[in-house]
């Protein structure tokens, strides 16, 4: 019988005043972190007039998550997930605020569309045509691949992510990023290259023929193995055993890895509460899993105390990433 | 018009009004009730908004009909400190009294209606605890617990007006589980307790009586596939624009409370798309609306709850 517009990612709500306002927690926690929020007030009566609903916002915590009303109907109970604390809030003096946050008209703008929208389908042979191995001038390279009808993307040695269609030739990767391939029929040949749209910059990437294409299609169905079984990458636990035996004897080595991690090494080791050389003999280590991330975590004992050891390994056999906790 | 003694939210005036020839007997009563207080617990505080820090991140707040109690769940930090928050509410000043400590970190908690037992859906299991035994410092207040064995993310619970059911929402389990409370606080708190589940679509949570007691209206964050129903949502993260669309719209779910008892699989009498990811819902005073907070749509959706009634969309059962 209506909708109103509030603020982002609505969670608790409740009603005020013999039925007269309803109250309901923006806890916008999929993107505040841990940002102070709003209750909006709303108009019961206006409740199918959008925008003309809402009376105002009253400053909240973090992640507004549940409210409850006191059995006089005096107090209002709100609890505020991401700020650790419990909010009391006088009902007959509210600290209504009558300047919206601008999130407010822009979801109501959202709403005013929301019948338009309509599932993007894009043809499966279409998709076909866009799956393979394309390489950036100076980067990783981007494998594309079809799992069912759903288009997937794997940039480098990051996770395979699905992309969706906003087009038949523009796909969202995440905030930000988006794939654009050019405009082919369907079942007549493939995309010969894709552009990454990324905030501002576009990079154009090349499709590889099969011969280039296969040792990055080998790696990524064999990392799909190893995922699947839970089997470590042949050859990390002696390529972590040389690096930590390394950092002890505080002579890291450059060639057991790339550049980038050899530059990331100060600061990771930094982040250690003890420092690796003070951790004593290593006394054994225990293979945990494949990360969803595509590492392989180790846990690591020593005499006087333990690392979590994430490592990625290239096909050349060199560290390409890794951490330490 | 018959006089009869509200139990809930009675109003001084209007039951002067209604029951006048009774004027004089209510009078007396009302004036032991005021006795029978010791302090204002009621009294709002001096600040409009007061803050009250707790020692981990909160879920759910449920004061006592009195208002001198105010039971907040504490998810915990990382796996410890998980527990019910018992704070003293006296003449507008709020204190942490106690932390009763729990094993499974607790969501969603009601009190019965008796006020003697509080109820925590808590992610594994549901659990019972004393009440005066909470607020009166006792060891260890909590009575029992049970969980069907799964993690369904029990996250909401709540109980109908004569204490003999409770309903639990199984966030993971798709599903709200019909529990036999008289039996249960008789009988011990074990799954032998359980009557049922009720399939309750996708991720249900929301727990709300209609006034008269006859149903429940649950939320479902997305329908299920089976139901057919078009894609109209985008997923559910941030900076997503509106153009993706991947999911169907969620639901309110009615649910028939007498059915709920003695055949709990075919409960369910409606279900009515209720925006992208619908996850809460007042009640107004009248219980003529509910209101929904949707999620994924940033509304809030207020729905007739005349027109809540069975639909002709549902399998027939039977």
């Amino acid at each position: 019988m209506g909708i109103a517009p509030v603020g982002d990612a609505p969670v608790p709500v409740t009603v005020l005043d013999k039925g007269q306002k309803v109250v309901a927690g923006n806890s916008n926690r999929f993107a505040a972190g841990n940002a102070p929020q709003t209750l909006v007030v709303l108009d019961a009566g206006k409740i199918s007039e959008g925008l003309n609903a809402v009376l105002g916002v009253i400053p909240v915590g973090a992640f507004p998550r549940e409210m409850a009303v006191s059995a006089d109907r005096r107090t209002l109970f709100l609890t505020n997930f991401g700020s650790k604390t419990l909010q009391v809030l006088d009902i007959a003096h509210l600290p209504i605020d009558t300047n919206l946050p601008p999130e407010i008209a822009a979801n109501a703008a959202a709403l005013a569309h929301r019948s338009e929208r309509r599932e993007i389908t894009v043809d499966g042979k279409i998709l076909n045509g866009y799956t393979g191995v394309y390489q950036t001038p100076d980067g990783p390279a981007l494998l594309i691949a079809l799992n069912g009808n759903q288009l997937t993307a794997k940039i480098g040695m990051q996770p395979e992510m699905n992309i969706l269609p906003e087009s038949d030739t523009m796909f969202f990767l995440r905030p930000g990023m988006q794939i654009e391939f050019p405009k082919i029929d369907a079942g007549q040949g493939n995309a010969d290259q894709v552009i990454l749209h990324q905030t501002g910059r576009d990079i154009t990437a090349k499709r590889l023929d099969d011969a280039a294409a296969k040792p990055f299609l080998d790696a990524g169905s064999a990392f799909a193995k190893r995922l699947k079984n839970q089997t470590p990458a042949p050859g990390s636990e002696a390529a972590m055993r040389k690096m930590i035996e390394d950092l002890q004897l505080g002579k890291p080595d450059s060639d057991l890895m790339n550049a980038d991690s050899f530059a990331a090494l100060r600061r990771e080791l930094e982040r250690l509460p003890t420092p690796i050389a003070q951790l004593g003999s290593l006394q054994s280590v225990t293979f945990t899993e494949v990360g969803p991330g595509g590492a392989d975590i180790y846990h690591v004992k020593f005499e006087k105390g333990s690392l979590d050891y994430r490592i990625w390994l290239g096909p050349d056999g060199k560290i390409e990433a890794f951490s330490l906790r | 018009m018959s006089c009869i003694w509200l139990s809930e939210s009675w109003d001084y005036n209007r039951l002067m009004a209604r029951c006048s020839s009774y004027a004089f007997a209510l009078a007396i009563a009302l004036t032991l009730a005021a006795q029978a207080r010791p302090s204002e617990c009621d009294a709002p505080a001096a600040s409009p908004s007061l803050t009250i820090p707790l020692p981990s991140s909160p879920f759910a707040v449920t004061p006592t009909r009195d208002g001198c109690w105010i039971f907040v769940s504490l998810t915990g930090n990382g796996g410890t400190g998980a527990g019910i928050a018992v704070l003293k509410r006296s003449r507008g000043i709020i204190q942490l009294s106690r932390v009763v400590p729990l094993k499974s970190a607790p969501t969603g908690i009601t009190l019965t209606h008796d006020r003697r037992l509080l109820v925590a859906a808590a992610t594994n299991a549901t659990i019972f605890i004393d009440v005066p035994r909470m607020i009166g410092g006792a060891a260890d207040p909590v009575l029992g617990s049970f969980s069907d064995g799964r993690a369904t993310g029990s996250i909401y619970a709540n109980i109908t007006r004569n204490d003999k059911l409770l309903f639990v929402s199984e966030e993971s389990g798709q599903s709200v589980t019909v529990i036999d409370l008289k039996r249960a606080r008789k009988k011990g708190y074990t799954t032998d307790a359980i009557i049922g589940k009720i399939p309750a679509g996708s991720a249900p949570i929301a727990l709300t009586f209609s006034r008269n007691g006859k149903w429940l209206y649950t939320t479902s964050q997305a329908a299920l596939p089976d139901w057919n129903w078009p894609k109209a949502c985008k997923p559910e993260a941030p900076g997503i624009p509106d153009s993706i669309v991947t999911r169907p719209e969620g639901a309110v779910i009615v649910i028939d409370v007498a059915r709920a008892r003695k055949d709990p699989a075919h409960a369910v009498v409606a279900r009515v798309p209720a925006g992208c990811s619908p996850v809460r819902m007042a009640i107004s005073p009248d219980g003529d609306r509910i209101y929904v907070t949707a999620r994924n749509s940033n509304a809030v959706l207020a729905f007739d709850t005349a027109k809540l009634l069975p639909t002709r969309d549902m399998p027939k059962w039977g």
